[in-house]
């Protein structure tokens, strides 16, 4: 009883000692909501919306400069990419882009943005973020972009695209020259491709393996960063055909992954179900699912791993996941069918 | 009509409803002004979205853009032929095109 008492108030003395932390640190998660002109902010120490960052119609990627001074956001809408100044919540410029933006993502040292291209001819806009801002190069991928990303390590850029030759394309980020691609198209519609992808690292920070959903597939595939291989394709778990959403699901049934900080553990998303699925790593050995909102989208977690935010894209709410816990402990409101989401700490 | 909405539209946030044929219908979400294209609208997007995303975008784009989106919904599977797709664009560029230069 004693030691129940006393792993207690450990514990409650640990919560209060990460609260202010939390505070201190101004950890925020940044949701979109990809049908409305607001972005919902939310404090991971009270769980709630705290506040918006408005006037950016059909917002759809979301990044953030390392030290939390510059948000950058896509504008379905304006063909823009919008800066937010991190302490205002201020638009304070918008750049022009080549075409229709989906996601974007920012190098590790801050000075690039990369605006994956949905519009013909695709491809990927270069943004220099010194000066205010500005389009200084755009990488011809061959393809439409729908989600760019920077592996952790900061080495290589990487995209999952539609209609190219190969829908996974990955580039030295230096040299911007292409290291490998995978994923040829199995057939010649306009949705096949690669979906969204998370990474987990090697004890040095390099990449070890990406785990990418695919179109049609209710799944993740993994692939071995070295080898530039798969290596294995895991099947999500299905409910009955009762308990299913009748789709469509824009023929990505599994929508949504992401590796937790700690890197032990990976959550995938499934429009399909309206569960998110867990996963040990590094053995992927399944650890149960927990129900969420409707067509659950994108996920990102708080700093500590404790927590993992996950978009519900059609009942225009988040849920909060208690990662230990394995439960939904806390459902948001947020704006018009939120996306994509980022963990951010601001200034 | 789209995915791109699958950007945008994807979102839908009201359940789908079997109608008389078994298709999954989904429910507009929002009050459509009246006008040429209109029927024909509601009728090709809601089979896979609802339409509420129009009203972000009203105002920013021109007849150029909605085409080419009416387009990348007709490859996304959206039943439209040629005519009803310039039908469909000309609603759209109508009530919800560019008010600014």
């Amino acid at each position: 009883m004693t030691g129940r008492l006393l792993t207690s108030l450990s514990l409650q003395a640990a919560c209060l000692l990460l609260v202010p932390l939390a505070v201190a640190q101004n950890v925020r998660i940044v949701q979109t909501n990809s049908q409305s002109e607001v972005i919902s902010l939310i404090d991971p120490a009270s769980q709630s919306v705290v506040a918006e960052i408005t006037g950016i119609p059909v917002n759809h990627g979301a990044a953030a400069a390392p030290d939390g001074s510059r948000l950058y956001f896509s504008s379905e809408a304006k063909f823009t990419l919008d800066v937010v100044d991190g302490s205002s919540l201020q638009i304070i410029r918008e750049i022009p882009l080549s075409g229709r933006p989906n996601n974007i993502t920012i190098g590790k040292d801050g000075r690039h943005v990369y605006v994956g291209i949905m519009q013909d001819p695709g491809g990927i806009d270069v943004i220099d973020t010194g000066r205010g801002g500005e389009k200084v190069r755009h990488i011809d991928t061959g393809s439409r972009v729908h989600n760019p990303y920077v592996t952790p390590d900061g080495k290589y850029l990487v995209a999952g695209t539609f209609g190219g030759s190969n829908n996974l394309v990955v580039y030295d980020i230096d040299t911007e020259q292409l290291a490998f691609a995978l994923y040829p198209p199995r057939d010649d519609t306009d949705l096949e491709g690669v979906r969204p992808m998370a990474f987990e690292t090697n004890p040095d920070g390099s990449t070890r393996r990406m785990f990418v959903q695919l179109s049609d597939f209710h799944g993740f595939t993994v692939v071995d960063f070295a080898r530039q291989q798969e290596v294995s394709r895991i099947l999500l778990p299905e409910l009955p055909e009762s308990a299913r959403d009748p789709g469509p699901y824009n023929r990505a049934p599994a929508h949504g992954i992401g590796v937790a900080p700690d890197q032990r553990t990976l959550w995938v998303c499934s429009r399909m179900n309206g569960h998110v699925y867990a996963y040990s790593l590094p053995d992927l050995s399944y650890l149960g699912s927990v129900k969420v909102g409707s067509h659950p989208d994108w996920l990102t977690f708080s700093p500590d791993s404790r927590f993992v935010y996950v978009a519900n894209g059609h009942s225009d709410d988040i849920s909060v996941v208690d990662i230990q816990g394995m439960s939904e402990v806390r459902r948001l409101k947020t704006g018009q069918a939120p996306k994509r989401n980022i963990t951010v700490v601001l200034p | 009509m789209m995915l791109a909405i699958m950007s945008w539209m994807p979102a839908h946030g009201f359940a789908a409803e079997p109608t008389d044929s078994g298709t999954p219908s989904y429910v507009p979400g929002i009050e459509l002004p009246a006008g040429e294209g209109r029927a024909l609208l509601l009728a090709a997007c809601t089979r896979c979205h609802d339409l509420r995303g129009l009203s972000a975008y009203k105002g920013y784009w021109n007849r150029e853009q909605w085409q080419s989106m009416v387009a990348t919904m007709v490859k996304n599977g959206a039943l439209l032929d040629t005519r009803q797709m310039a039908l469909v664009s000309e609603y759209l560029t109508s009530h919800f095109g560019r008010d600014r230069p």
